[in-house]
């Protein structure tokens, strides 16, 4: 199935999405997409089947978000601890993922017409160096996009991305790039894979887990939890408006964070630092692409 | 005029949604008044101690099918309520809970107040308290001092954690690395998970409780909320223990699977 469709929602569900879009709307929603072999088990089909249905059910997801006014999605599509899996779920999935990167490079005309940009956060040095070439030509081709974002989590765990970045402000102390004195929340915050993006203000979880399985735990510190018992190939528009009707019954209970990605106080040793950040791994994801050419 | 329309729709299902909430709430307590006048009908022979007798609790735990070892319960946008508070750390002490901690996003959780809290409410556990994060030694002292026939034997480890123990003390703790590791291969997620534990005095929390209506962390130290289940309590106002024993339960019916 396409990463681009058509919106799915009637005209009544749509109804709803504009009365939604009256009152506060996240900016920003992460989901954690649990339940997938859960549902496969319920169906009586093969695992993969089951993670399949869920990439799909990430296309009509999307859809409504664009539909309600949420221009910025990520996803936890696949955790360092997935690892542990069994060597043939964890290849079948990285074969799910090389067709689906693929037929989104086929899309490439849809994609730039509806300004897509998709991102892939994570330690991508774990990933097969041929899913990484395809993650990376992706990237590369919608960095420049702005319309909505799109965040897919892969070979990621949160504490992996702190510590990653502690080593880079860490290395660039010893360096003499910037000075200890530079170490803030804000700093630390635009040293991690999600530099680019606000925080997300609602993060739905499915299935009926509670917790955030190392997910975003610096972004989504102050953010608003939605658990639901739903699997994630179950999830319906009417669980998204949920959500969102009751996020928009909290947002203004939620801890403001004072610190934001972006810098107030100019400095410029800061911005050449973390500007040498983002060129590194622009660089990391050009020589992936070019190793293959 | 259509979005007035929308608007006036959204502000009025909101409002129903509240009135829903408000009738739901009412009737419980409702409920609850009944039971217990049923049950004092019926128990009318036993005698009926408050629910926040330790003792008799202590007596009777439920038995959840796993206990967590770390609790940590967050205050959320709640007035506090240092007595409920005390009732959670008097709870926790049958089923084994090792370390509790206080949360609170606002700072107005004073660990002072919550020692004299528990001096004031339930005298009784002093003996059984390690007092962590946030409780001056010369309180540590004092509670020794006012063990009377007891000796001190403690079994669980109580802590208050503020805002400046979240992002602000990560940040710190980069800070500190910078100066003691000369080597960045040396850091892992091992090394920044020691330096944290050890600095905060705590370990990661297997369960959080999250009170009031609104679902989040409030920013508690991100680093430790790997694994933690959240579960939400309406409020810890006047809590009761089946409160508390049910989402102990609700806990310990959850098998995590660490990715696999």
């Amino acid at each position: 199935m396409s990463w681009i469709r058509d919106c799915s929602l009637n005209a009544f569900q749509s109804f709803c999405a504009r009365v939604l879009r009256c009152g506060p709307i996240p900016n920003h929603v992460a989901f954690i997409m649990d339940g997938n072999r859960r549902y496969a088990k319920k169906k009586n089909v093969q695992k993969v089947k089951g993670h399949s249905m869920g990439f799909d059910k990430l296309a009509e997801t999307l859809q409504w978000c664009l539909e309600l006014g949420i221009y910025e999605v990520t996803v936890y599509a696949f955790s360092i601890e997935n690892f542990k899996r069994t060597a043939e779920e964890v290849s079948s999935l990285f074969e799910l993922m090389r067709e689906k990167f693929n037929r989104l490079l086929e899309e490439e005309d849809k994609l730039m017409e509806q300004g897509v940009c998709i991102r892939v956060i994570g330690n991508l040095t774990l990933l097969p160096a041929d899913l990484v070439t395809l993650i990376a030509k992706a990237v590369l081709l919608t960095k420049d996009n702005s319309r909505a974002f799109l965040n897919v989590a892969i070979s990621y765990t949160s504490q992996d991305e702190m510590c990653e970045a502690a080593k880079l402000i860490i290395d660039g102390v010893h360096k003499n790039l910037i000075t200890v004195e530079d170490i803030t929340i804000e700093l630390f915050s635009r040293c991690l894979y999600t530099s680019q993006s606000p925080d997300p203000e609602l993060l739905i979880r499915t299935s009926g887990e509670t917790r955030l399985s190392d997910f975003l735990l610096w972004q989504v510190s102050n953010s608003y939890l939605h658990f639901t018992d739903v699997l994630w190939p179950e999830f319906s528009a009417w669980h998204l408006f949920w959500a969102v009707f009751l996020y928009q019954r909290h947002c203004d209970s939620l801890p403001k964070d004072n610190t934001s990605h972006v810098c107030e106080n100019e400095n410029s040793r800061v911005d050449k630092f973390i500007k040498s950040i983002e060129d590194k791994r622009l660089e990391f994801l050009k020589s992936a692409v070019s190793s293959v050419v | 005029m259509t979005q007035i329309f929308l608007k006036l729709l959204l502000l009025l299902s909101h409002a129903l949604y509240s009135v829903l909430l408000m009738v739901q709430s009412n009737w419980c307590a409702v409920f609850k008044k009944c039971r217990r006048i049923c049950e004092s009908v019926i128990l009318f022979d036993k005698p009926i101690l408050p629910e926040s007798d330790s003792i008799n609790l202590l007596e009777h735990p439920q038995v959840p099918l796993k206990i967590p070892n770390h609790l940590v319960i967050i205050i959320g946008n709640e007035p506090i309520s240092y007595c409920d508070l005390v009732n959670f750390i008097t709870w926790s002490l049958p089923h084994g809970i090792a370390f509790i901690s206080f949360y609170d996003h606002k700072n107005g959780l004073i660990a002072d107040l919550l020692f004299k809290a528990v001096v004031k409410c339930n005298k009784n556990i002093l003996s059984l308290i390690k007092w962590g994060r946030a409780f001056e030694e010369s309180l540590k002292i004092s509670s020794k001092q006012m063990i009377n026939g007891f000796k001190w034997s403690p079994k669980i480890k109580v802590s208050v954690l503020t805002k400046e123990d979240s992002k602000s003390f990560f940040v710190d703790t980069v800070v500190r690395l910078c100066s003691t590791t000369c080597d960045i291969s040396l850091i892992n997620e091992s090394i920044i998970d020691e330096c944290i534990k050890s600095s905060l005095l705590t370990s990661e929390p297997d369960l959080a409780i999250v009170c009031g209506n609104t679902s989040s962390s409030f920013g508690f130290q991100p680093w430790l909320t790997r694994v933690t289940e959240f579960l939400m309590l309406p409020t810890h106002h006047n809590i009761r223990i089946k409160d508390f024993n049910k989402i102990l339960c609700q806990y310990g019916a959850v098998e995590q699977r660490f990715g696999k």
